[in-house]
């Protein structure tokens, strides 16, 4: 079964035509178009009169055609434009413009008349040729732009309206964004416009530059960059075009910046530099945005940036002067530090390069190297802190953080810690208090220090408040059991021998009545626990003597142990009797160069408990206070270079072992190794805690040979080997 | 790094104890084995199987303390072989020769009956003039072609004789300088003896920085003067080197090695 064929359509049969006649009526038709009289015109006639042509092979001829018809017109065009010179450049764009207008219409129209030109010839040959309403701008271009003076006069046009509204008078924006506009269209606006543009501005710049750069201040100066920029800005977004934008802040950026970024960064008035010591921030804002342009302007501020703070910071750390008052250095240290930061964050947008630089400065002067006391002074800092009972240091705290992690050696301010902390634990009755709860500044701190450096570090320091809270249980059993016995107020502190600092076995012979609590205690604990050894560290306690004078005057004087025992061999003696340095030492046990330390607090003119002459010391009878309680313990201070030396050997012995250990361990997993990487690994283990020095490890790994724990290589002899 | 090998390459001898005398022909034939077992027991006090050292005479010989009592096996034979003091080239090459024979064991200041007449066997010597003429002939040669190894065996040995019973990890500074100007000085390797006086001078002048030398400390002094250029440029003291030698080179280089005639 077959369907029934569709009815076949036939193309109507094309007569013969005319050519000549069709290209007649063509060729009248552009001419009305051209001439703005194309409203009685059918373009369906029309259109049907070149398919027909086409359809005759007549293609290629009616191309040629409607080529030279073009031509023809932009000649005539640019005869027009040309003609009017008397009066100057004035009105050319607006004629350009007009007559782009124009045109670009009609070859529009043109264009849709000869689709079918455009369909089937055009698209065969795309070498050889163009659609027609792309013929028409190439035409415009090759022939008014380019091969007339139409084009340089346009552009000198634009370029001085451009200049005239740099220099403040209003010009006709519509009429060069038509002139931006046309260029556009015929693809020729970075060549004819732009390139011409970012050349006078570059020149306009450098000579404005110049002449600013001089006369007015950096900050100034920055500040009209600043609004050149945005007016730049403007210029490309009113009648520019956007790829403009980003090439004028470049050549804004070298004229005024990188050609005179010495003036900016080391002008000894203004410059940088004075603008971060007097905080001007929002000068430095405008100048950080700014250089933001060009990478290498920010590289520049950062190093600029870095090499300021370290020197600010260095000639501080070298002031003697101010390095006289640990406290107080430290106070202006953190401010020096906020201040930065507060710079960074509000000038540079925080941007994470500069807060890196910042943090660089500051290791270049705060990591001990150029001040050897930095740790002790931060923990005194940190000791009055804490000290004070204000609430709320939580800034403060993470400030004080933040300088600890730019120590290089953080046993040494382990160490410094451990033994203000120690004493701040043990002089406050109400320790155990704060202890347990979790808000004081102490646990903060201690919390903030394991965050940074790990469990491991705070280990031992939360051992110590953990033997705070424990004595006060320990204490709470034992005077159950023993109070009415003891006839004294007793409070002894268990301390983990392994948490606290080392201290030096003690001779102190204590009061008669002291020893006996002692002794109690001792019984006590020894009952409760079995096996553990207590060793008593009377001069780490302090206590509340009442001193009765005959006058009937009545004094509390809280002192150390040392102190009362002292205190207590004048309690037997007649108001003159003389006691010299060496009997006070033979009486309480305590070694003649402590007597001295001890008594200084008691004999000072704040005080005068005790009346120091040349032959020795005896009580003063006639002592008088405006309060009745006394406190006489002093409190921790800056070491004296004596003890600084002790402090240094005592960290220098502790860290032997640690080295050590590494050693051993490093050795134990890789059983052999060059003595380089060895010491190069040592470094890297123990770089967060302290930095050894390759000697100190060469004399540790010396001494693990001899004592077998390593042996060198018989033929290498650098070459060590692990003894398991 | 490994630092670059610039060994001279020694001839691997077989073995450093037979230098080969035409004299020994003269003995060949006379030795008897009755003779020289007899030479032992002449020496021989409370132990009847070894000829032993005490702490004490070494501490005489070295002049530290007065004689307390009569002097031990092994002191009596060094003396009757003509040596006057113990911290001597030839007589320490023999001891170390007669102990080397255990290959591998370096034991202390102890002579083994089973060592004795296998070694005198071996050199057959019985007398004991012979035995002071082989000791004189064979240490002319001593070190010259020694390897690494076998002259860190010496100083290992050196360093135990010197120890001697008191087993200690270390010897005295003054020892040591006193080893290596008496006995080092005296090898026959050229750039070795120079370096050991001045390491000796050095030591001497700076006992109370360096109070002790382990036996690590010692045995390097070997690849020191086999590796460093007499004027120490290819030192650098981030090598391997104990401390002491980054001192010694410091305190050569500036100057203080002033020829010092050693004591």
């Amino acid at each position: 079964m077959f369907k029934k064929s569709a009815p076949k359509i036939n193309a109507p049969k094309s007569e013969i035509i005319d050519t000549t006649e069709s290209w007649t009526l063509l060729f009248t038709a552009i001419q009305q178009i051209f001439s703005n009289e194309c409203s009685n015109l059918s373009y369906e006639e029309l259109y049907r009169t070149a398919y027909d042509l086409v359809q005759q092979r007549h293609g290629e001829s009616l191309y040629d055609n409607v080529l030279e018809c073009l031509k023809y017109r932009v000649n005539t065009i640019v005869k027009r434009i040309l003609k009017p010179l008397k009066d100057g450049d004035h009105g050319l764009l607006r004629d350009v413009t007009t007559e782009w207008e124009n045109y670009s219409l009609a070859v529009g129209m043109i264009s849709n008349v000869m689709m079918y030109l455009n369909r089937t010839v055009v698209l065969n040959n795309p070498d050889d040729y163009s659609p027609i309403s792309a013929l028409g701008f190439i035409l415009f271009r090759e022939n008014a732009i380019k091969g007339s003076e139409v084009g340089d006069r346009t552009r000198r046009q634009v370029l001085q309206l451009i200049q005239k509204e740099r220099d403040g008078e209003t010009v006709d924006k519509m009429l060069i964004k038509g002139s931006v506009n046309m260029l556009n269209k015929l693809s020729c606006y970075e060549q004819e416009l732009e390139g011409p543009f970012l050349t006078s501005s570059s020149n306009y710049y450098a000579n404005l530059s110049q002449s600013l750069v001089d006369a007015s201040s950096v900050p100034e100066y920055l500040r009209i960059v600043k609004t050149k920029l945005k007016e730049e800005a403007f210029r490309v977004q009113y009648y520019l075009l956007d790829p403009t934008k980003q090439k004028i802040e470049q050549i804004i950026s070298e004229e005024m910046i990188t050609n005179h970024l010495g003036t900016i960064m080391d002008s000894t008035s203004s410059g940088f530099g004075i603008m971060l010591r007097d905080d001007k921030i929002s000068d430095l804002k405008t100048q950080y945005n700014i250089f933001a342009i060009n990478p290498s302007h920010i590289k520049e501020l950062i190093k600029k940036f870095r090499s300021h703070v370290a020197s600010h910071g260095l000639s501080f750390v070298n002031d003697e002067q101010i390095t006289k008052d640990p406290t107080l250095f430290i106070k202006n240290l953190l401010d020096l530090k906020r201040k930065y930061k507060h710079i960074v964050k509000e000038s540079f947008d925080a941007n994470p390069l500069l807060s890196t630089a910042l943090d660089e400065a500051f290791r270049q002067f705060a990591d001990g190297t150029v001040q050897s006391r930095m740790a002790e002074y931060l923990s005194l800092y940190l000791d009055s802190l804490m000290r004070s009972n204000e609430q709320d240091q939580d800034q403060t705290l993470d400030d004080v953080i933040d300088m600890f992690m730019y120590l290089k050696d953080s046993d040494v301010f382990e160490n410094y810690y451990k033994t203000h902390l120690s004493k701040r634990l043990l002089s406050s009755r109400n320790m155990h208090q704060t202890v347990e709860s979790q808000s004081c500044t102490e646990k903060v701190f201690v919390t903030k220090l394991k965050l940074e450096c790990g469990y491991q570090f705070t280990s031992k320091i939360e051992g110590m408040f953990n033997d705070v809270r424990l004595s006060r249980i320990a204490m709470d059993q034992f005077e159950k059991t023993n109070k009415s016995t003891l006839g004294l107020d007793f409070y002894v502190n268990v301390l983990t021998h392994s948490f606290w600092p080392t201290y030096d076995p003690t001779t102190l012979i204590l009061p008669h009545q002291l020893k006996q609590c002692c002794r109690a205690f001792q019984e006590h604990y020894d009952s409760v626990h079995n096996g553990r050894r207590i060793t008593w560290q009377p001069n780490l306690g302090d206590g509340l003597v009442i001193a009765n004078y005959p006058n009937g005057s009545k004094y509390e004087l809280l002192c150390t142990t040392s102190q009362i025992c002292i205190l207590d061999c004048f309690n037997a003696c007649e108001a003159n009797q003389v006691w010299s340095e060496e009997e006070l030492s033979s009486t309480t046990g305590i070694p003649i160069r402590d007597i001295q330390r001890q008594m200084t607090p008691l004999c000072s003119s704040r005080h005068r408990v005790i009346i120091k002459d040349e032959n020795g010391y005896c009580w003063n009878e006639e002592f008088k206070h405006a309060s009745t309680r006394l406190r006489i313990a002093a409190i921790s201070t800056k070491e004296t270079t004596q003890q600084v030396h002790q402090t240094e050997s005592k960290i220098e012995m502790d860290r032997k072992p640690i080295i050590e250990a590494a050693i051993v361990k490093i050795m134990k997993s890789r059983k052999t190794m060059y003595d380089n990487q060895l010491i190069e690994s040592v470094v890297t283990i123990l770089r967060p805690t302290f930095v050894p020095s390759p000697i100190e490890i060469k004399k540790r790994v010396e001494s693990l040979v001899e004592r077998e724990f390593l042996e060198r290589d018989e033929k290498e002899q650098s070459l060590f080997r692990y003894l398991a | 790094k490994r630092y670059k090998t610039n060994v001279e390459i020694l001839k691997p001898s077989t073995t450093c104890l037979e230098p080969v005398l035409a004299i020994q022909n003269n003995f060949n034939k006379g030795f008897q084995m009755w003779k020289c077992v007899e030479l032992f027991q002449q020496y021989i006090t409370t132990d009847i199987n070894n000829l032993i050292l005490h702490g004490d005479d070494l501490n005489v010989q070295l002049g530290l303390q007065p004689r307390m009592r009569p002097p031990c096996g092994l002191s009596r034979l060094q003396h009757d072989l003509g040596f006057q003091t113990t911290l001597n080239f030839d007589y320490l090459y023999f001891l170390f020769n007669i102990q080397y024979i255990k290959k591998g064991t370096i034991k202390n200041t102890m002579i083994h009956r089973g060592e004795w007449t296998e070694y005198l066997f071996k050199i057959e010597c019985d007398t004991l003039e012979q035995l002071h003429y082989y000791i004189k002939s064979s240490a002319m040669h001593g070190m010259k072609n020694w390897t690494v190894e076998q002259k860190k065996n010496f100083f290992t040995f050196m360093f135990k004789y010197v120890i001697g019973p008191n087993q200690t990890r270390y010897i005295d500074t003054t020892m040591a300088a006193k080893l290596l100007c008496n006995v080092v000085a005296l090898t026959t390797c050229p750039k070795m003896s120079r370096f050991s006086i001045c390491f000796a001078n050095f030591l001497f002048k700076n006992v109370s920085v360096h109070k002790c030398i382990n036996l690590d400390q010692w045995k390097v002094f070997v690849d020191f003067s086999t590796f460093i250029n007499e004027d120490c440029s290819n030192f650098d003291s981030n090598d391997a080197w104990p401390i002491i030698y980054d001192d010694f080179v410091e305190w050569m280089q500036k100057g203080k090695s002033d020829r010092m005639v050693c004591m």
